[in-house]
């Protein structure tokens, strides 16, 4: 390790502290809104906490549009969702560091080739394909077409393929069967990768608003990061201590996840990448 | 034999999943997407006309507005681009000078607006960027400054594509910093050793051995915010809807407008395979540029 100076040490720190303050300071100020009653928000006047604590806020948001539901329809995404893809990247990762067969690496490309297109660019066709599938305004539309799992499958195998032979032989040897290794040796041997991959997923899901904007048009099909972004109406209104309160809510999960995570997901996130 | 066949079946049945989705949601719909882009057709009805090249030419001609956008877009990353970069890596050299166990409470926190919505994100500033009781012009009128005429950030055809850059900046910094010191943390302390034997200076050493051992992270994060800057949209759909003046309608906006508000399959189809050959190019461009000032070690 480089010795720096305790001086330049001292500046890193007080700068790196400021921009900390910088990324943190938007959500101190959502929640503190969130909490604040519509008179306060209504005045240029500055303040951060509230001169009154309003936690009805949080109760008055669930009676607005279809609040519930959204928080509904995104836990239900958001978790069959993650499921499937980590299911279908668990699977296809398996088979492309484990097995050998014919087409093999022209299968892999075509997996790692879906992250060479930009979604956003094909909402028009996906939109088409969607409506001829009838999943329009359905739970299977808003999940299928983003469970692909090509990033997941390319993490997973890269995993697998350090995973030493030798402990697949032995259990070969001793008779263990496809779903036994897959199972009882490699779900194990590669849990944390796979961690990192629903974690990712299921922030993709839950985040995501593009898809659910292209292919929902009842209200109460929408996801809570669409949903509130249609509540914006309520800016005119002025209410944006129930819009603060809305987006607290629409952010608190992922954060929850993040912080439980964070320590398997960054390392092998970076790994995967860079590494990678 | 028969184990082998039973081998590959196996494996096909793992992989199948994978590669329907791959080709009913991404390789058909791209495909789709080039036949639409030579068709008339308004979405509704059965009938399409096919109409040559005449949807790209329209969208060259004056008045689509098309040209507009891509420079739009343009702007757009020719800010947000540098700035992410900069900002991310100057916070990862940072971080490298602290005790690890702080970098990591740092990383964890920079990296927040990361797996925050674009949605959210997006409502929470336009609540900062309001007129009348926005975060930043409170600022300004407790200073005292622009108190007669406070910038009206979003509604203003020259702040609003810089605001949403902004906004962009301040959420993709955290992610290239982590990718810079991950790549930092990956360069060999024996180097920067040896360099200190032979007496040389800190902006030496970062030029002669950080930069050259952290180009291939640079130009990964180079290829990630170029096509993140071809990718804003929900921004402008939430906050602009490529308003005012057209200062903000940005080349996926603008895909999205003629598709789901004008019902043009052809223009939309167009100017998606014109922005994706953009894509295509400025990647190849960079590959072509990058690598050969990339040092692998």
């Amino acid at each position: 390790m480089k010795v720096h100076s305790v001086f330049s040490r001292r500046v890193s720190l007080i700068l790196l502290v400021l921009f900390g303050i910088i990324i943190v300071f938007p959500y101190v100020w959502m929640i503190a809104t969130s909490l604040k009653s519509p008179e306060e928000v209504f005045t240029p006047q500055m303040r951060l906490l509230p001169r009154h604590w309003r936690p009805s806020n949080y109760s008055d948001v669930f009676a607005v549009g279809s609040f519930p539901r959204y928080i509904l329809n995104s836990f239900i995404v958001t978790a069959a969702g993650t499921l499937l893809e980590c299911a279908i990247a668990f699977m296809g990762a398996y088979a492309l560091a484990r097995l050998n067969f014919i087409g093999k690496k022209a299968l892999f490309l075509l997996i790692i080739g879906t992250l060479m297109i930009p979604p956003h660019i094909l909402m028009l066709p996906s939109y088409i394909m969607i409506s001829r599938l009838r999943l329009l305004d359905t739970y299977l539309g808003l999940i299928l077409p983003r469970a692909g799992a090509a990033f997941g499958i390319f993490l997973l195998r890269q995993h697998m393929l350090t995973i030493p032979n030798d402990i697949a032989d032995a259990a070969e040897i001793d008779g263990t069967g496809l779903g036994d290794m897959m199972l009882k040796i490699y779900l194990p041997l590669s849990f944390p990768v796979l961690v990192t991959v629903g974690v990712f997923s299921m922030i993709g899901f839950w985040n995501d608003y593009y898809w659910p904007l292209i292919i929902t048009s009842k209200s109460e099909m929408r996801t809570l990061a669409l949903g509130i972004s249609h509540f914006k109406s309520l800016e005119g209104m002025g209410q944006w201590e129930l819009l603060m309160a809305a987006a607290t809510i629409a952010t608190l999960p992922m954060l929850i996840v993040f912080f439980l995570s964070r320590k398997t997901v960054i390392e092998n996130m970076t790994t995967g990448s860079v590494k990678g | 034999m028969k184990n082998r066949l039973k081998n590959d079946n196996a494996a096909y049945a793992l992989l199948a999943p994978a590669i329907i989705i791959a080709v009913l949601f991404v390789y058909a719909p791209s495909l789709y997407v080039f036949f639409l882009s030579f068709m008339d057709w308004n979405l509704i009805g059965k009938n399409k006309e096919f109409v040559g090249l005449n949807c790209y030419i329209g969208l060259f001609s004056s008045g689509s507005g098309f040209g507009n956008s891509m420079i739009r877009t343009l702007e757009y990353g020719a800010v947000y681009l540098p700035l992410s970069m900069l900002i991310g890596l100057g916070v990862a050299l940072l971080l490298q000078r602290i005790h690890e166990k702080r970098a990591g409470f740092f990383q964890v926190l920079y990296f927040i607006p990361s797996i925050t919505s674009i949605a959210v994100i997006s409502i929470v500033w336009s609540y900062l960027y309001n007129p009348q009781v926005g975060f930043f012009n409170s600022c300004l009128l407790k200073l005292g400054i622009c108190a007669d005429k406070l910038p009206e950030y979003l509604n203003d055809p020259k702040l609003a594509l810089p605001s949403i850059g902004l906004m962009g900046i301040w959420q993709s910094s955290g992610f290239v910093m982590l990718l810079a010191y991950t790549g930092l943390q990956g360069i060999s302390k024996h180097y920067y050793e040896a360099a200190d034997i032979d007496g040389a200076s800190a902006f030496f050493q970062f030029r002669k051995i950080t930069l050259p051992m952290l180009s291939p992270t640079v130009f990964f994060i180079v290829f990630m915010l170029l096509i993140n800057s071809f990718q804003v949209f929900a921004p402008v759909a939430i906050l602009t809807k490529g308003r005012p003046l057209g200062s903000t309608d940005v080349v996926l906006y603008y895909i999205y407008r003629y598709a789901f508000q004008f019902f043009k399959s052809g223009p939309a189809s167009a100017a998606s395979c014109v922005v994706f050959a953009v894509i295509f190019l400025s990647v190849k461009l960079q590959m072509r540029f990058g690598e050969r000032s990339v040092f692998y070690q």
